[in-house]
């Protein structure tokens, strides 16, 4: 019993990494319809950024993690201005296509470029009796950040003009740019958000575990699997859905062993669509 | 054949711009009949490949380019049938033939039961949907469970009872069907259809087309194409694992192939699939390294500057003409 819930509760700590990763994606979807198949890659290319300014500079690895943010950050906005911009509202083959041949790029340029041993960053803050068996205090520190950053983002959202400005450019692009928002600067603005909310997470997941380039395939897929659970669109149901993933593949590890667990995501996504394809807390269907 | 005659066929040649062509056709297809003979086993394992590139990229135009839904799960339909076809030839012993038409027919059968849950969906989660699909098939192959069937991670090396010729052969026959069975689609009111629903889904559905069932056949018979392509490419590489089956190589190439010739046109994959071809040869030698990433590279490009493909550019210049047949 104790090692079901020890199970639940590192599902909760790393889901919640997971789901700042499944914001980022649902954030972009629901501003701009774009399916962001490059965010993969963006949680990949933070996990690397934290890792390598650990590995070169020494940095503390918190520390990198936010550094990662601002990189990723400025990485999706020099994206945005370069070339998603010009299919933002077009039919939908071209941006899922050009997001896709993006991500291509991005990883064989990393497996190029990092080439594809993987690479840990050793942050020991040692580990914290629980219920009879060890938490490693670096899953609880990711935990908290990602909580404080998730928190940080639904205040801004709820209580800031920008955050207003981003809501309603969300629920109806032309009335938003008719009240005066600048459509096009909240656009870039959310996927310079969606992009930091990925870096966030990736430093947040190099801390924990060993990274490659290749892994930025593999988080796509768990940040589709939330961002279906929760409904694309919605951020507190990405969290959540997040926080859900996490604890299934956790507990579905514990019994069934890694591969199975490697098929939760998958399942997931399918039996969603089967079921409840607008998500436990799905938004209003933009219509494609 | 007298003079006169002579004369008026020399005459037709100067007036008939399309009797060029067929002549053309004409002696390009007697070249690949007769390549065996002529060159080198290695060059015709290129052409060989081209046919099974021509297949595979005209198989996803037929779902992707007419339907509008976007397949990213192309590998899925390969997998399917090349391992279904190397089971039932290795292992079952079937004549190789019928094991590769059923190769695609499993492939289509297995379209046909994804297609009816994921084709429900809005465009959105179907892409999604199958991406996703997809990496689960490669894992799902290596699992303990399916292990007897598909001989588990690590694949199995085959030799099948098949000479090089018949492969040769059988992929040219191959592609060529593909084609014609796109011509057949696209010119047909089946076409017309899957062309409504590509431009206006619930338009189409208010004028009484049932776009579930239509996609679902898109899908099947792109599946059953896919499958049997892939079965041949199999049996041609003697070899077949679960990250091979279901590469995500095998997965992107027929979208580079169908972005850069001509999305939802008839020749538009034929014609992607010949340059991937002669660039996959000239550029494999010259970076290895940074293959991938230039593919990757140039899908950005083309969506970006050529959106729709060559032909589609050539068609919207009117180079070439705007029917539904080219």
């Amino acid at each position: 019993m104790e090692v079901l819930i020890i199970a639940i509760v590192e599902g909760i700590l790393l889901g919640s990494v997971y789901g700042l990763g499944a914001m980022g994606l649902s954030l972009i979807f629901g501003i701009m319809g774009i399916i962001n198949l490059v965010h993969g890659e963006f949680l990949m290319l933070g996990a690397f950024t934290c890792f390598w300014l650990w590995f070169l500079l020494g940095m503390n690895p918190i520390g990198a993690t936010f550094v990662a943010m601002l990189v990723i950050a400025a990485l999706a906005a020099f994206l945005y201005k370069v070339a998603i911009f010009r299919v933002v509202g077009k039919f939908p083959l071209l941006s899922r296509v050009l997001t896709f041949g993006l991500a291509i790029f991005l990883w064989n340029f990393s497996e190029f470029a990092f080439s594809s041993t993987f690479r840990s960053v050793n942050y020991p803050t040692g580990s914290i009796g629980f219920l009879g068996s060890y938490l490693s205090v670096n899953k609880i520190i990711c935990f908290v950040v990602a909580l404080i950053i998730a928190g940080v983002l639904f205040a801004s959202l709820k209580w800031t003009r920008i955050g207003k400005a981003l809501r309603a450019a969300s629920q109806n692009p032309r009335v938003a740019l008719i009240s005066g928002i600048n459509i096009h600067r909240i656009r870039l603005l959310s996927y310079a958000m969606g992009g930091a909310l990925a870096g966030i997470a990736g430093g947040l997941i190099a801390i924990q575990w060993a990274i490659c380039p290749s892994i930025g395939q593999d988080l796509i897929l768990k940040c589709f699997a939330m961002v279906a659970l929760g409904g694309l669109g919605s951020l507190p149901g990405a969290l959540l859905g997040g926080v859900f993933l996490g604890i299934a593949e956790s507990v579905g590890t514990m019994y069934w062993g890694a591969t199975i667990a490697g098929v939760i995501a998958p399942l997931t996504v399918i039996a969603v669509f089967i079921f409840r394809p607008q998500g436990l807390w799905g938004v209003v269907e933009r219509v494609d | 054949m007298n003079k006169s005659d002579k004369l008026r066929l020399a005459e037709k040649f100067k007036t008939d711009k399309r009797l060029w062509l067929y002549a053309i056709a004409v002696i390009v297809l007697a070249l690949l009949i007769a390549l065996p003979r002529i060159v080198n086993p290695y060059l015709c394992s290129v052409v060989f490949l081209m046919f099974i590139y021509i297949a595979y990229a005209e198989a996803w135009n037929i779902m992707t380019g007419f339907t509008g839904y976007i397949n990213f799960g192309f590998s899925v339909f390969a997998g399917i049938g090349g391992y279904a076809s190397a089971i039932l030839i290795i292992d079952h012993g079937i004549w190789w033939p019928v094991g590769w038409l059923l190769g695609g027919v499993f492939a289509s059968i297995g379209a046909l039961i994804l297609g009816s849950f994921m084709l429900r969906l809005r465009g959105s989660y179907f892409a999604i949907g199958m991406l996703v699909i997809l990496l689960a098939s490669g894992v799902l192959a290596t699992t303990k469970y399916l292990t007897p069937l598909t001989h588990g991670g690590y694949g199995f090396q085959f030799v099948q009872p098949v000479s090089d010729l018949e492969m040769y052969y059988s992929a040219f026959f191959i592609s060529a069907a593909t084609v014609f069975a796109a011509y057949k689609i696209i010119t047909s009111s089946f076409g017309a259809k899957l062309l409504a629903i590509r431009e206006d889904e619930e338009g189409a559905g208010s004028i009484g087309i049932n776009t579930t069932k239509e996609k679902i056949s898109a899908f099947a018979i792109s599946g059953f194409f896919a499958g049997l392509a892939a079965s041949v490419f199999f049996a041609f590489q003697n070899y077949i694992d679960p990250s091979s089956a279901f590469s995500a190589w095998y997965n992107s190439l027929p979208i580079i192939m169908v972005l850069l010739g001509g999305i939802g046109t008839l020749w538009g994959p034929v014609l992607g699939a010949v340059i991937m071809i002669f660039v996959e040869e000239f550029f494999w030698s010259i970076l290895p390294e940074t293959y991938f990433m230039a593919c990757g590279a140039v899908i950005v490009l083309l969506v970006l500057l050529l959106p729709g493909g060559i032909i589609t550019w050539f068609k919207s210049r009117g180079i070439l003409p705007r029917t539904r047949a080219i």
